[in-house]
Order: structure tokens, then C-alpha cells, then sequence
């Protein structure tokens, strides 16, 4: 296939996509690409996933070799989401490495793939300027457009390797347009690199709001939590936030999906503290499963530390349930003007105060003083699928 | 779809055990092929799955012939003679205490060392004399991917096995 000058053909390149072993991943993307899929000829998703494992330098070696030898007659592609076509290219990588190794790495991948030839599309759009943008610049033709989603929550680690920020800053000059999905994600850039600051702008992640729950929420019961059961996201907080509010009320359940480094230990201090029929470990599952557990509990509590933007606690909103979650970066963005209306928002602090104090409030102002209607309102014309995907043909094609 | 796992590596153990459930939940056969089990013993595989050590491969071999002679049938005869009646129970005795630890702690990872070499032979072997045609091979993980360039080298350029990096992408 030639993609004609004029013919709205899109690649998505991402690091990060929806698979069995790691479900969550990436799943922000795969909404990206079914919301904006509707308005364009065709999609492309090329998925380079890293596998990682502990191996020699000699090992290392024979794996790359190996793996350039079977990319050629490797299936790799599949229908995937919004009638796009998924292309998947595991990313051999020793454990380590920094940033601009990594995305050596998968510029090795994706040229072995394409053997030297350009990518056949008028428009690339790649999540992460590293990997994905640095990947990518090889097998652009000039005349293609390349877009950039900057989610990485580690980004300003990133951009202090002197090496990386140079290679981002040629995926900026080669690039059209770079989207953060929150302001705390661009000053992280603008510091590093200000004179792409014309380039740089927000977008949101898409969210689904066509998928109703099928009662709506009557009491704030059953609690919720999904994402990496790991440091960042607060979540020993939140387990002793719930402690204590199951204390007050115990009627109170806990449903945990993820998984994360620190599993065991949660698993450990909710049996320390009489839990178990409490609190439910779901461990990590599907996308679609996630939202509609999503659509069957009462209330998402998230004490993450840092979010670039936060996409669970929109989809929470979305499937009709209030929300509490920390002023951690994103939530606070994403719910401007409709905080109250959407549930609470507390202070990111190294103990469980600030979250059960904002339970207690919640509860006391539950239903009447929420306007789940509004907040669901509101955020559809911000995130829906058919804004954002406005926002991307605009951007793509206009 | 009869569908052949490669895990040598065990780095992707999750997706090894969701993706030979989900071949198996579609009506097609799964064989996951493992180096060594104890990597995969926090690992349930679905009813259905079957799963291979790879060093049960060699199980033909003069070597492991020797081995089974001299370690397990030889002291158990002798075990069986001297103990008359309390013979099954002084040889179950010796097996699980001595020869099988043995095998799997002194044989095995020496046996594994020597004979690399011929273990993509072997699973050639295996692909070509399987009862049911397996028509793909998935590589799971990054230290499966030379013994993969190795199996297809001896299967030869006319064979017809598809070869993929995850079941989900098979059609």
C-alpha cells in the first residue's frame, strides 16, 4: 500500500498496549486509537514491547541475532480495537539500561521490521517521545506527519540523562505537534526544553461515557481501587484508610485490582488487621473487567503520590461512581470546577488522615451535596471520545 | 489449532498461562515447553494444557538411560532383594530421598549443560513426530528466541509451522 497525499492512513507507535500479561498497560492508548478510529481511512497500531530478562552480554548477543532472524517470518499482526490493525514487536532488552538505550533498542526493532523502508502512512502518531518518537524517525518519509503523546511519569528523570534530552529534542524538531495529557507533564518539558514550548500543548485521554451503570450508586459501601499496586500510588494509605473507616462503619468493602511490588505486604498487613472478608485482591484483569467493576461498586479511592492525568479517576466518573482521590497532579486538572460535584479531593500526605478525614466529609454530604449527572456532563465534553477524537483529526489532518 | 509454547526462559509466565488457557478454551491444544519447573511453580496452567520440560526430551538418550540404570533401577533391585516385604517401602524411601534429588539437583542441570546442543534437535523431533500437527510456535520470551532459530533450522525451509510472539495474535 501507498498512502496518497490527502488519504487520512494513521500508525500509532507506542510502548504501551493492552496484553496478557500486563492487561492495564497501555490501555489509555487503545481508547485513543477506538475513539479516534471513525474518522480515518485506516489504523495502524505498531506495539513494541519490551521483554526484559537478566542475561550476559554474550547472551544478549545470540538473543538479538535470534530475534532479527525471526522477525521476518513472524505473525504479527491482528484486528485490534475501533477496526485498527495491531502490529506487535516484542523489543528484546537486558535488564538496566538507561533511557537512550532503551529506545536504541526499539529503533533496532522497528528498523529490523521494516527493513529499511518508510512507514506507509500520511500521518505517525507516537506515545512517548522515548522510545517511540526516537524509534520511529528513521522510517518517516519527510512528508509524513509526526505527532507526539507525552504521558511518562518519570519524564523529568528522563530528561536529566543529557543524552535522552538530546534525543527527545530531535523527536520535538522532527515533530508536528506534542501532546501532554497534563500541565504538570509540560513545565517538566518547557524547563527542559523551552524552545519547543510552541509546540506543546494538552490532550486529554479519551473516556468512554457510553457505558452506563445499571443502578445508580445509593450508599458509599463498596470501595474501589485499580492501578499498580506500587509506592507511588499511595496505596498502603489507602489500606489504612480503609482500616479505619471499616472501623466506623463495618459494612465498608475494599476490591483491589493490580497488581505491583507491593502486593505481598498488602496482602500481609490486611491479615494483620483482620480484613480478609473486607477487602478483595483482584489482582490484574482486563480493561473491559475493570469498568464494569467500576459500574458495580460505589466509590473509587485513589491516594496516588504523582498522575500526569489520572484516566481511572475519569472513568470512575463515568461510570457513575464518586470519586476520592488526592491532589496528586492530574485529578485536580481533570476535575476543575467540578470537584464537589464529583467527590472529594484531599491533600497527598504520608499518612491515611487526610483520606479518611475526606471519607467522613464525603459521607456526610452523600447524595445530596455530589452532582454525579453534572460531573459526568462536564467531563464527556472534555474526554469523551467524540472531543478528543475531534481534537486528533483536527490536529492529523487539518 | 495445536499451538507450541516456547517458555525457556520463563520471563513471561503470566501471558504463557493466559494464552495456552485461551487456546485451549477455543478448542485447540496447547504444549508449553519449560526449562525447569521449578520456575513455574507459582503457576497454574489451565485443564488442558500440556506441559513439557524440555529435559524430558532426552529421556531416549544413553545418558539418561545410564542414569535411570545406575540411580533408580539398579539400587531399587538391590533395595527389593535385601528388604523381602519391606522392599516398596525401603525403595519409595530411597527414591524420594535419594534418587530423585539426586536427578533433579545433580543430573539434570549437568545433563542440561552437556547436552544443549542437541535439545532443539530433540523438539524438532518432538514437533515432527507429534500425533496432532502443531501448525504454530509462539516464543514467549526473550531466551526462548535462539532455541526457536535453532528448532526451525532443523525442521528445515519446507516446513510449514507458522511461528508468532503471542496466541492472541493467531488467526
Amino acid at each position: 500500500m501507498t498512502v496518497a497525499p490527502g488519504d487520512r492512513h494513521v500508525t500509532v507507535v507506542t510502548p504501551w498496549y493492552p496484553t496478557q500479561m500486563f492487561p492495564f498497560r497501555g490501555a489509555f492508548v487503545r481508547t485513543m486509537v477506538e475513539a479516534t478510529a471513525p474518522g480515518c481511512d485506516s489504523i495502524t497500531v505498531i506495539h513494541g514491547d519490551r521483554w526484559s530478562s537478566r542475561v550476559s552480554d554474550a547472551e544478549d548477543a545470540a538473543i538479538v541475532e535470534a530475534h532479527l532472524k525471526l522477525l521476518p517470518r513472524s505473525k504479527r499482526t491482528s484486528p485490534t480495537f475501533g477496526g485498527a490493525t495491531l502490529n506487535y514487536l516484542p523489543v528484546p532488552m537486558p535488564v538496566g539500561g538507561d533511557f537512550a538505550y532503551v529506545a536504541k533498542r526499539h529503533a533496532a526493532t522497528l528498523n529490523a521490521a521494516f527493513a529499511g523502508k518508510p512507514i506507509d502512512a500520511a500521518v505517525v502518531h507516537v506515545h512517548e517521545a522515548l522510545p517511540s518518537g526516537w524509534a520511529v524517525l528513521d522510517n518517516l518519509r519527510p512528508e509524513t506527519k509526526l505527532f507526539v503523546t507525552e504521558h511518562a511519569s518519570f519524564l523529568e528523570t528522563l530528561l536529566d540523562e543529557p543524552e535522552a534530552r538530546e534525543m527527545y529534542d530531535k523527536v520535538l524538531e522532527r515533530c508536528e505537534h506534542l501532546f501532554v495529557v497534563g500541565d504538570g507533564t509540560r513545565d517538566v518539558l518547557l524547563k527542559a526544553l523551552p524552545r519547543h514550548a510552541a509546540k506543546v500543548s494538552l490532550v486529554a485521554n479519551p473516556i468512554n461515557f457510553g457505558l452506563p451503570r445499571a443502578e445508580p450508586v445509593t450508599e458509599l459501601r463498596r470501595w474501589f481501587y485499580a492501578g499498580s499496586l506500587i509506592p507511588r500510588k499511595g496505596v498502603t494509605w489507602l489500606l489504612e484508610a480503609f482500616a479505619k473507616c471499616h472501623a466506623e462503619h463495618p459494612e465498608l468493602t475494599l476490591t483491589i485490582v493490580g497488581d505491583g511490588e507491593l502486593g505481598d505486604q498488602l496482602h500481609a498487613r490486611v491479615e494483620e488487621l483482620g480484613l480478609q472478608t473486607a477487602v478483595t485482591f483482584l489482582g490484574s484483569v482486563d480493561p473491559e473487567i475493570a469498568l464494569q467493576l467500576m459500574r458495580e461498586h460505589d466509590l473509587l479511592v485513589h491516594a496516588s503520590r504523582w498522575e500526569s492525568f489520572g484516566v481511572t479517576i475519569v472513568e470512575a466518573v463515568a461510570a457513575g461512581m464518586p470519586v476520592l482521590v488526592t491532589r496528586c497532579g492530574g485529578p485536580e486538572e481533570t476535575l476543575a470546577g467540578i470537584e464537589e460535584a464529583a467527590g472529594e479531593l484531599v491533600a497527598v500526605e504520608e499518612d491515611d488522615t487526610a483520606l479518611v478525614e475526606g471519607y467522613r466529609r464525603l459521607r456526610a454530604r452523600f447524595p445530596h451535596g455530589l452532582d454525579l449527572a453534572k460531573a459526568q456532563r462536564v467531563l464527556d465534553e472534555r474526554y469523551g471520545y467524540p472531543a478528543v477524537a475531534k481534537m486528533h483529526h483536527e490536529a492529523w489532518f487539518e | 489449532m495445536n499451538v507450541l509454547f516456547l517458555a525457556l526462559g520463563a520471563g513471561r509466565r503470566r501471558a504463557v498461562v493466559e494464552e495456552s488457557a485461551k487456546v485451549v478454551a477455543n478448542g485447540g491444544a496447547a504444549t508449553v515447553v519449560i526449562a525447569m519447573a521449578k520456575q513455574w511453580k507459582n503457576e497454574t496452567f489451565a485443564p488442558g494444557v500440556t506441559v513439557l520440560d524440555s529435559s524430558l526430551l532426552h529421556q531416549g538418550e544413553l545418558l539418561w538411560r545410564i542414569e535411570r540404570l545406575m540411580v533408580y533401577r539398579g539400587p531399587e533391585f538391590v533395595l527389593k532383594r535385601a528388604f523381602g516385604r519391606r522392599g516398596g517401602s525401603a525403595v519409595r524411601a530411597y527414591r524420594n530421598k535419594v534418587a530423585d534429588r539426586f536427578h533433579k539437583r545433580a543430573f539434570l542441570p549437568v545433563h542440561k549443560r552437556l547436552r544443549k546442543d542437541v535439545s532443539s534437535k530433540l523438539l524438532a523431533h518432538h514437533i515432527n513426530r507429534a500425533p496432532r500437527p502443531y501448525e504454530w510456535i509462539v516464543v514467549t520470551d526473550t531466551r526462548s528466541m535462539p532455541e526457536a532459530v535453532d528448532v526451525l533450522d532443523e525442521l528445515g525451509p519446507d516446513n510449514r509451522i507458522g511461528l508468532a510472539w503471542s496466541a492472541e495474535h493467531l488467526s
